[in-house]
């Protein structure tokens, strides 16, 4: 059985020899800290309003890749003099913006003051026909954080997670609630406060990011976790929140073991893993604590479907949809890093179909299990 | 063509009032014609025993209308109204007129025994003034509708003195869907000189909300105190003009046009009962059209009003549970205030004051000339007037031609004193292209945006699609 490991055990080594010097992520700052920058920012509206001039709000530019740059040991990082985007608070298209950011900051304020936490819905909730939207509170307290230059968690901010892990992991909640996670025989939610997890233990020799919810509870049903201990899956349930990446990132930083990826053979797939590996443009002000720039792509990888003649009719042609994701892909700098990846791409393109994870069962039932994880994992089948 | 008009008379006893009345019936036609045909010059000179008037109407093409039969020509600088009382703030003194859908009119059978043949068809078309595009923020209200009829020569009709306005006009304040139109109602009044503005054909008072800022439900909406709200809301109107035109090919003669024009003139309430569907139609999507960018504007209002309570309320609970010292004087002491109380009030005031006098220059809306704008700090600086004046300089607003003033009047004086003789001079010079019926198509459409204004909507356009873009809903 310790054969099994040989080739994770060795990109182990290989990984830890090659640890890129440890950046410092967005550190938790001191409630008093916080306090202080909102302070600021309330000062700074009061200066402007003294000197008869209009209050503006200058926030970084979140949504352009022309705000990122790439490093390969972080991920995508926002750049140190980005494009701006002022609010201004008498136009009554931002007035609106200008005000949420305010109120929100005055709901965190009050949090740190009292030393509670609510989360993102709960914020919603306390006033929904202001807010609209839960997305926008979302999209708010991202641009608090990133304005104050302080994470989510210095906020006194939750947000409810929608991931869950499961395998050879025990940790301490930062209440002392202790999570057993190879005890539950049902998958166990990604905490909520990751940065307060401490005491993990683990003996895993991997963690695998599985992309979707169905695949993640199939390894369960076929008892993954058991046939390959010691491991821990994860999933992100698509495109994943915050807590999921904060909980691999967690993982990697303390137990240094390979994270692979799981995800279909398609355009969004890449992407998904993307996001795990290098971040998003969104939260690139916090890259250093949600990226894990050393996951690997385990499966489904486009050249396996030639090579394991994966019958066509469990295969989806590429709509145009998709080809653009790729060439959109095919064009993002960390891509271009990474020749393998760019070569599974190219094949994906030329043959024009795509397959889910689930198509391995036109190949054989309970093909992704007992053949297809276990061979890829014994030879070292990742790019 | 210049055509000179002298009327000397001896003096007559008790002549005066009878002259003053005759120069203002002059005055009303010619302002009122000035205003569809600004191309012509008018330069009307009026002398009596008392006093001295000289006034030029027109001789300045500022808006083109076509779609009619005829294009007609709006002197809109004249009319536009200056929107400020004091100060000499930027404005647009533009009328941005909207014109309305052609109304065929069936002909009654009385009228047409009378000789009245041909086609007859009714243009509406309206204006709101003053243009306020330049300041998106400033608290505005709706107050008259005057409506201007014209006949198919694009001539005034003028009503005899005690005559009753047109009953159609009259009943247009319950024959149209105001509440459509976003008015609560609106009603006849008698009409009120004003030495700006032309002598309408009616008025109409338009009912104002009571509480036109409405709060959303969940917020809580600035209480403005409603004094300083209505000193400074700028008043607009809107101007309704009644355009006839009669086609009639068998009339040559210039004689058949004047009788044609005079029979359509005693039978034009009657034909606008009998077509009164469609002229009621026409009217009201004239005005849907013309009250878009009010209504625009009054929801924008709301908005702000909203938003402006939240900004407040939030720095109001930060500054009050704040436990920094430091950081509640150095509020306190920036807004020179005692207290949190205080901070608030004078906060509200700050933020209400800074958002009304947002000026954006607008490239759609010529703003008239700062004259005087450098005096912005000695003049009680504070009002939203002089806030506009400092930010029209920030912007580096410069002068895109000078503004001229509807009257000129000029004051008795010594030697203008003759006892002996009134005299009346009207000169009528008529440019060459002023009877062109074709002018082009630049129809003016009301006042684009600024460049800011549009930059804050790709802002809000580009936050939203930020907000689909992020993948990090939890």
């Amino acid at each position: 059985m310790s054969e099994q490991f040989d080739e994770v055990d060795k990109l182990r080594d290989e990984l830890l020899q090659n640890l890129p010097p440890l950046v410092n992520s967005l550190a938790h700052y001191g409630d008093q800290d916080v306090l202080q920058r909102i302070e600021k920012v309330m000062l700074e509206v009061v200066v402007r309003l003294s000197k008869e001039e209009t209050p503006v709000l200058v926030l970084q530019n979140r949504s352009s890749w022309a705000n990122v740059i790439f490093d390969r040991n972080i991920g995508l990082l926002m750049k140190p003099n980005v494009c701006v985007t002022t609010l201004r608070s008498d136009c009554p298209s931002s007035a609106r913006r200008f005000a949420l950011i305010l109120k929100v900051m005055s709901t965190v304020y009050k949090l740190i003051q009292s030393d509670s936490y609510a989360t993102k819905r709960d914020i919603y909730y306390n006033d929904p026909q202001l807010y609209g939207s839960q997305q926008l509170v979302d999209s708010v307290v991202d641009d608090i954080s990133c304005m104050l230059q302080v994470p989510r968690r210095s906020l006194h901010v939750l947000a409810t997670s929608k991931g869950f892990i499961s395998g050879d992991l025990c940790y301490l909640e930062e209440d002392g609630t202790r999570v057993d996670c190879i005890s539950n025989s049902t998958a166990v939610s990604v905490s909520s406060n990751v940065s307060g997890i401490k005491n993990i233990v683990s003996s895993a020799k991997f963690v695998l990011v599985v992309e979707k919810d169905a695949t993640f509870q199939r390894l369960l049903d076929d008892n993954f976790t058991t046939k390959l201990f010691p491991c821990i899956i994860i999933t992100g349930k698509g495109v994943p929140d915050v807590n999921s990446r904060l909980m691999v990132r967690k993982l990697w930083d303390t137990l240094h073991i390979p994270t692979f990826a799981l995800v279909d053979a398609d355009p969004h797939g890449i992407e998904i893993m993307c996001i795990y590996k290098y971040g998003s443009v969104s939260m690139a002000f916090e890259a250093q604590s949600l990226a894990v720039p050393s996951l690997l792509w385990l499966g489904l990888l486009p050249s396996d479907i030639q090579r394991l003649k994966v019958p066509e009719k469990a295969l989806i042609s590429l709509t145009q949809t998709d080809e653009r994701k790729l060439n959109s892909l095919r064009n993002r700098p960390y891509v271009t890093c990474q020749p393998a990846w760019e070569k599974e791409m190219e094949i994906l393109r030329n043959c024009g179909w795509k397959a889910e994870i689930q198509a391995l069962e036109s190949v054989a039932p309970n093909f992704l299990t007992t053949v297809y994880l276990p061979n890829k994992l014994r030879y070292g089948g990742w790019i | 063509m210049l055509d000179d008009i002298q009327a000397s008379r001896p003096p007559v006893p008790g002549a005066a009032q009878s002259q003053k009345t005759k120069l203002r019936v002059i005055q009303r036609f010619l302002h009122r014609l000035s205003l569809v045909h600004s191309r012509v010059e008018i330069l009307f000179k009026f002398k009596s025993i008392d006093y001295t008037y000289h006034h030029t109407f027109g001789g300045k093409a500022e808006a083109r209308v076509s779609g009619m039969d005829q294009a007609i020509v709006m002197d809109s600088t004249r009319y536009g109204l200056c929107p400020f009382s004091r100060g000499p703030l930027p404005s647009c003194s533009r009328l941005h007129p909207v014109l309305g859908e052609r109304v065929e009119l069936s002909l009654s059978s009385e009228a047409v025994e009378t000789g009245l043949c041909g086609e007859i068809s009714f243009v509406p078309m309206a204006t709101l003034g003053p243009c306020m595009a330049q300041y998106p923020n400033w608290p505005t209200r709706l107050s008259r509708i005057r409506v201007f009829v014209y006949g198919p020569c694009k001539m005034p009709l003028m009503r005899a003195a005690g005559e009753e306005p047109m009953s159609f006009l009259r009943k247009l304040a319950a024959s149209l869907s105001w509440t459509e139109l976003g008015l609560s109602g609106v009603h006849y009044t008698e009409l009120q000189p004003n030495e700006d503005y032309p002598y309408a054909d009616i008025e109409f008072l338009v009912e104002t909300d009571v509480h036109p800022e409405r709060e959303p439900e969940g917020s809580t909406v600035i209480r403005q105190e409603p004094k300083p709200e209505c000193n400074h809301a700028i008043e607009q109107s809107i101007t309704l003009f009644f355009l006839l035109q009669h086609n009639d090919p068998f009339q040559s003669q210039l004689s058949d046009f004047i009788t044609s024009e005079e029979v359509l003139e005693r039978h034009l309430d009657r034909l606008l009962w009998l077509n009164r569907e469609k002229v009621q139609a026409s009217l009201q999507s004239v005005l849907q059209n013309t009250l878009m960018s009010y209504k625009k504007r009054q929801m924008a209002k709301r908005k702000m009003q909203s938003a402006l309570s939240v900004m407040l309320n939030s720095m109001t609970s930060v500054v009050s549970s704040s436990s920094s010292a430091r950081f509640r004087t150095a509020c306190l002491d920036y807004m020179r205030v005692q207290d949190t109380h205080e901070l608030s009030a004078s906060l509200r005031q700050s933020f209400q004051r800074i958002t009304d006098s947002r000026f954006v220059p607008s490239c759609g809306c010529r703003a008239g000339k700062i004259e005087e704008g450098v005096n912005f700090h000695q003049n009680g600086s504070g009002t939203r007037e002089d806030l506009v004046l400092k930010r029209a300089h920030q912007r580096g607003q410069t002068s895109c031609g000078s503004k001229k003033q509807c009257s000129e009047k000029t004051n008795v004086t010594p030697s203008s004193y003759c006892p002996s003789t009134s005299r009346m001079t009207i000169f009528l010079m008529q440019p060459s292209q002023s009877q062109h019926s074709h002018l082009g198509n630049t129809t003016p459409s009301s006042s684009s945006s600024g460049t800011s204004e549009f930059e804050n909507e790709q802002v809000e356009k580009e936050w939203l699609q930020e907000i689909e873009n992020i993948p990090e809903w939890d």
